[in-house]
């Protein structure tokens, strides 16, 4: 284990952000959760000169995961892309297991473990416990506010919400929720943080949290009300939308994330909305295939049926698609780009985010060339 | 910019080879241009990723990752043999690759 003393003293400047940054404020940042969210936070934070604690469940494989990161920083070594000082201090600096009191002396815990509220709210009891006062508690939750997190009421103004998108090394928004509680100093430490780290902040509070993913979700549950009326295809709609609007299919993205996943997710973004019955057609939908087994990719089906990791097409052949008159295709993407600006502009004047930021944060979150106001 | 010469593909196709073999544990020749990465190696985005950061070291190359991310959205790898076009592509074009039709 490492002590405070092999910690490195943080450059007033970051290279890449040029963002000044007071440095002591925050020097060793503990990562909990071993998941693909965990790990890509872990990875982005690396090559910065923090001391790091990644903490994996109690049945991780520790082992796996510190010859993981051996391997790639030989590797890393090997390649020139570090020098053996790097090397060394690199390898100083990080601790990988599965107790969780190595987040003792952390000065910011970011939790990245499974979307399920009782398992997050006994993790944040225990950190309350185990780290010191002025430790930042973030949570990377997608879809459970941080006020939510936290039973207690001593410690409460330290949990943030801190969401990072997958992966995180190449996606530069995160969308930080403070609470009515947080205090102005986890507040100014968080944004210096994420400003250092070279990420850019969509700062919402918890009627707005999550707003990428709100305004995805509006997208998704239009777009899948025309799919069960049943004159268009999940499949032709996908077609359309990556064609003409986004990169990725609502109904692609629903299979990949795991229908399981999305259900949960849906259910708790709408739990506190006054209209919930706008989306039950959706809810219905999922429920129904969570309730056969049918989790999307991982399972081998969803909206759609894999093999071997791949979509296929068993009752007919994968270039035979029915092809929409012009007409009902034109209809359909005027309806569903309509339907994309009507949410983008609400969220925006709901969140009393900027135009800018919203264009900015949407054009990373799809990974577009524009956002949806230029 | 990086120069570009008849040797760069092999060069690439060397690294990227030795790459998968080392990081997957499995010998160099079971790899082809073929080979699908994510069904066949198990292959995941930090591969990806660092095999990037190898890339930008080797040719000092100008591009942020979030650029290459906003490309690979539209322009998804499966096999080997996509993943050292798109290398090359990298390499040719910098962080101006979002703009090739």
């Amino acid at each position: 284990m490492t002590t405070d003393s092999d910690n490195p003293t943080l450059n007033n400047q970051h290279p890449a952000s040029g963002i000044q940054d007071p440095g002591s404020r925050i020097q060793i940042i503990g990562i909990i959760g071993q998941g693909k969210m965990g790990t890509s936070i872990f990875y982005s934070l690396l090559s910065l000169p923090y001391s790091l604690r990644w903490i994996g469940s109690p049945d991780a494989d520790i082992e796996k995961l510190q010859q993981s990161l051996d391997k790639k920083i030989l590797r890393s070594l090997k390649n020139g892309v570090m020098s053996q000082d790097e090397y060394n201090n690199l390898r100083q600096r990080t601790i990988i297991s599965s107790d969780l009191n190595h987040v003792s002396d952390c000065d910011i815990v970011i939790e990245a473990i499974p979307e399920e509220l009782s398992i997050k709210k006994q993790l944040f009891a225990a950190l309350n416990r185990i780290t010191k006062s002025s430790c930042i508690l973030a949570s990377n939750s997608s879809s459970i506010n941080p006020s939510q997190l936290f039973s207690g009421t001593d410690g409460d103004d330290r949990i943030i919400g801190m969401h990072y998108f997958f992966p995180v090394q190449m996606k530069e928004i995160v969308e930080l929720v403070f609470t009515d509680v947080t205090s102005s100093e986890v507040r100014e430490n968080a944004i210096y943080f994420l400003l250092y780290t070279n990420k850019q902040i969509l700062q919402l509070d918890e009627s707005n949290s999550f707003i990428l993913n709100r305004l995805f979700l509006d997208f998704k549950n239009e777009t899948y009300k025309i799919a069960e009326q049943g004159k268009v295809s999940e499949e032709q709609l996908d077609l359309l939308i990556k064609e003409h609007i986004f990169s990725l299919g609502v109904f692609d993205f629903m299979d990949g994330v795991g229908i399981d996943t999305m259900l949960s997710s849906v259910k708790n973004y709408i739990s506190h909305y006054p209209h919930q019955d706008y989306y039950s057609g959706l809810v219905n939908k999922l429920q129904s295939l969570v309730d056969a087994g049918n989790l999307g990719l991982k399972s081998g089906q969803g909206f759609y049926r894999y093999q071997d990791g791949q979509k296929i097409y068993p009752d007919r052949d994968p270039g035979s698609i029915k092809q929409l008159s012009s007409e009902r295709e034109r209809e359909i993407i005027e309806f569903l780009r309509f339907t994309y600006l009507n949410t983008a502009k609400r969220f925006t004047m709901q969140s009393g985010c900027t135009i800018d930021e919203m264009n900015r944060a949407i054009r990373e979150y799809f990974g577009l060339a524009k956002g949806p106001f230029e | 910019m990086a120069q570009i010469t008849e040797n760069t593909r092999n060069e690439v196709q060397e690294v990227v080879y030795d790459f998968f073999a080392d990081e997957c544990e499995v010998d160099v020749s079971e790899i082809s241009e073929q080979t699908n990465i994510i069904k066949d190696l198990d292959g995941d985005s930090l591969m990806f990723l660092e095999l990037i950061e190898i890339f930008k070291k080797k040719y000092s190359l100008e591009i942020e990752l979030k650029t290459i991310g906003k490309y690979a959205v539209k322009n998804p790898v499966e096999t080997i043999g996509q993943l050292i076009d798109m290398q090359m592509l990298i390499i040719e074009h910098e962080n101006h690759i979002l703009e090739i039709v």
